[in-house]
């Protein structure tokens, strides 16, 4: 890094900071702290619901499992426009109009004080982790980028996010994300065009699609009716549906966000908002990926991209091996480019085109093959699956990124990462404190009193955070890992809501235990069945509906 | 269920219900857009 790019990222976090605590200076109270008095408009709540889905994991996750698979991730995100109407209409007025802090203070309202509780609870559980995972996934860019320990980045990006959520609360964690978000999307633009500018002479926008077409790496959609498949068509409509109803609906993160408007209109607007930016997002941080892919027919790639796997197992006795793979994927690579460039000479003429297509499939079948082989090394000796995949946006942004630019998008990395992890931290602490403390232990100290273990709480679940963070390296994909954290919680969750919704006659005691009955199904159909985690969302919320409703048919004193 | 109980117009849209009926068509595009380009955009020589 450059002095330039050093200023560019001093300037960002400075900025960010005076910009949160300035637009926070109005708040008044516990109210103030969790809801922002409740005077959002629309379009900063769109942003922010929109920055707390798109962490760092989307940014470095997704364009590196673009560049290992293509497209084929963005069906996942197909549902979100059909989701977002279904929480408009049923889910976002009963939540407004419940005047709560948290959407499991509506349970109570609705059941009981025991449903509040359990729901609460596996919240606090499940997103605590998660906040931690959030933390980790920029530390392993600037591990790379900066050569920092990945523990001093960690700590580093938790306390500077926890001293503005903890000063300025849900005001400062809203506005903040505002500016981190038009920073990603500043970032994605500076990314795709140094993509462009680092292409060969010759190469250009025509030639980099037809390249990335002849391995189908722009296929977005696969109409195959596979439920092991996460990533098709079918899978992404009725799993994701279920997975945004539970995530927008359920998940206090998100349901903070539109409780923080002025009117129902404003918070209906903020997710019609992102209905409609978040798919045309996705595509463009996958092309990223595509791109990459693209990019590096023409620039020798890495076997392995991660630093850290490759050092591993140079100093082990699988060095040799290892070697072998890497002159061999060099050759190939060589083959490829002298292919690929003969092929954009000659296809407009037509000769040997097809015979071309063939042979550059063929070596990116090779080199596909060698980089399995080589990750199966990396995990036989570090006895871990390699995490590879998050590695690859990182090192073409050290190594090809001009000065200045590469300040500014690792500002963006950061941003992405404290964006979410402001969220977590504030919608974990709102729920500590309105649904565990105020209810349970002090019902009736001042709001002063609130207020300051508001930021307490949020203090503890940076650090809580910052804990899971240190071992969050174990993981595989990070992006996967997160979903597949919540989709063990997130369906039955949704059952809940639904049964609130739509069974007048349910009770609390049918919603709780339809809710163990709910998560006990999906860990038995994981264990169990090779159905794509997507699914677990549709199992958990159905299970959760018939026994909730089948306890509430039980005779009295039955259950 | 009642749809709308915000009555008058959300910017352009006349209603809740035409708003919502337009996120429920551009969804449906955005899928139609993204299987022609997955056709369009395969130049694969492999059957």
């Amino acid at each position: 890094m450059t002095p330039i790019d050093w200023a560019l990222f001093v300037l960002y976090f400075v900025g960010v900071l005076s910009f949160a605590l300035y637009q926070s200076r109005k708040n008044e109270g516990v109210e103030g702290f969790f809801l922002g008095n409740r005077r959002m408009p629309w379009w900063a709540i769109g942003l922010s619901v929109m920055a707390t889905q798109a962490s760092a994991i989307t940014f470095i996750g997704t364009t590196g499992q673009a560049f290992d698979d293509g497209m084929e991730f963005v069906q996942f995100y197909l549902a979100l426009p059909f989701s977002m109407v279904v929480l408009c209409i049923v889910f976002i007025p009963l939540f407004y109009r419940a005047k709560v802090f948290t959407a499991y203070e509506y349970l109570e309202q609705r059941f009981d004080s025991k449903t509040r509780a359990l729901t609460g609870f596996l919240f606090l559980v499940s997103r605590g982790m998660g906040a931690g995972i959030i933390l980790y996934a920029p530390a392993i860019v600037l591990s790379v980028i900066l050569g920092w320990d990945e523990r001093l980045t960690i700590m580093v990006m938790a306390i500077i996010t926890v001293f503005y959520t903890m000063a300025g609360g849900i005001t400062a964690v809203i506005w903040t994300d505002v500016v981190q978000m038009l920073m990603v999307f500043g970032g994605i633009a500076v990314a795709l065009f140094a993509l462009f500018s680092n292409l060969p002479d010759g190469v250009g926008l025509a030639e980099a699609v037809y390249v990335g077409g002849i391995q189908d790496m722009w296929r977005s959609v696969d109409l195959s009716w596979d439920p092991t498949n996460t990533y098709t068509l079918w899978s992404g409509l009725l799993g994701g549906f279920f997975l945004f109803l539970a995530y927008f609906g359920t998940d206090q993160s998100q349901v903070q966000r539109y409780l923080t408007a002025t009117s129902l209109k404003d918070s209906r607007l903020s997710l019609i908002f992102n209905a409609f930016l978040k798919v045309p997002m996705q595509v463009l941080i996958l092309s990223i990926g595509v791109l990459l892919f693209v990019f590096y027919h023409f620039e020798e790639p890495p076997l392995v991209f991660s630093p850290a796997e490759v050092a591993a197992v140079e100093e082990s006795e699988r060095a040799a091996e290892f070697r072998a793979l890497e002159e061999e994927k060099s050759e190939v690579h060589s083959l490829r480019r002298a292919a690929t460039l003969e092929l954009l000479e000659d296809r407009n003429s037509g000769l040997g085109v097809l015979d071309r297509q063939r042979m550059i499939e063929g070596y990116d079948s090779q080199l596909r093959e060698l980089r399995v082989d080589a990750k199966e090394i990396v995990s036989e000796v570090r006895g871990t699956s390699s995490n590879d995949v998050n590695y690859v946006f990182p090192t073409y942004i050290i190594n090809f990124i001009p000065t200045g630019l590469l300040g500014l998008l690792i500002a963006v990395i950061f941003a992405a990462a404290m964006s979410s992890l402001d969220s977590e931290i504030t919608a974990l602490s709102s729920a500590t404190v309105m649904d565990f403390y105020r209810r349970w232990f002090r019902p009736d100290a001042s709001d002063g009193h609130y207020l300051f273990v508001s930021r307490l709480t949020t203090l503890f679940w940076g650090l809580f955070a910052f804990g899971v963070a240190l071992y969050a390296g174990q993981l595989g994909s990070l992006i996967e890992a997160v979903n597949q954290i919540g989709s063990f919680f997130y369906g039955s969750l949704l059952g809940v809501f639904l049964l609130a919704f739509f069974v007048p006659k349910s009770t609390g005691t049918g919603a709780s235990v339809g809710l163990l009955v709910g998560m006990a199904s999906v860990f038995l159909v994981s264990i169990t069945t090779d159905v794509s985690w997507l699914y677990y969302n549709v199992v958990g919320a159905v299970v959760v509906v018939v026994v909730g409703m089948v306890v509430n048919r039980a005779p009295e004193g039955r259950v | 269920m009642k749809v709308d109980d915000d009555q008058g117009r959300i910017g352009v849209f006349p209603s809740w219900r035409s708003m919502y009926w337009t996120v429920l068509v551009y969804g449906l595009v955005v899928i139609a857009v993204l299987t022609i380009l997955s056709r369009v955009l395969s130049f694969g020589a492999a059957p």
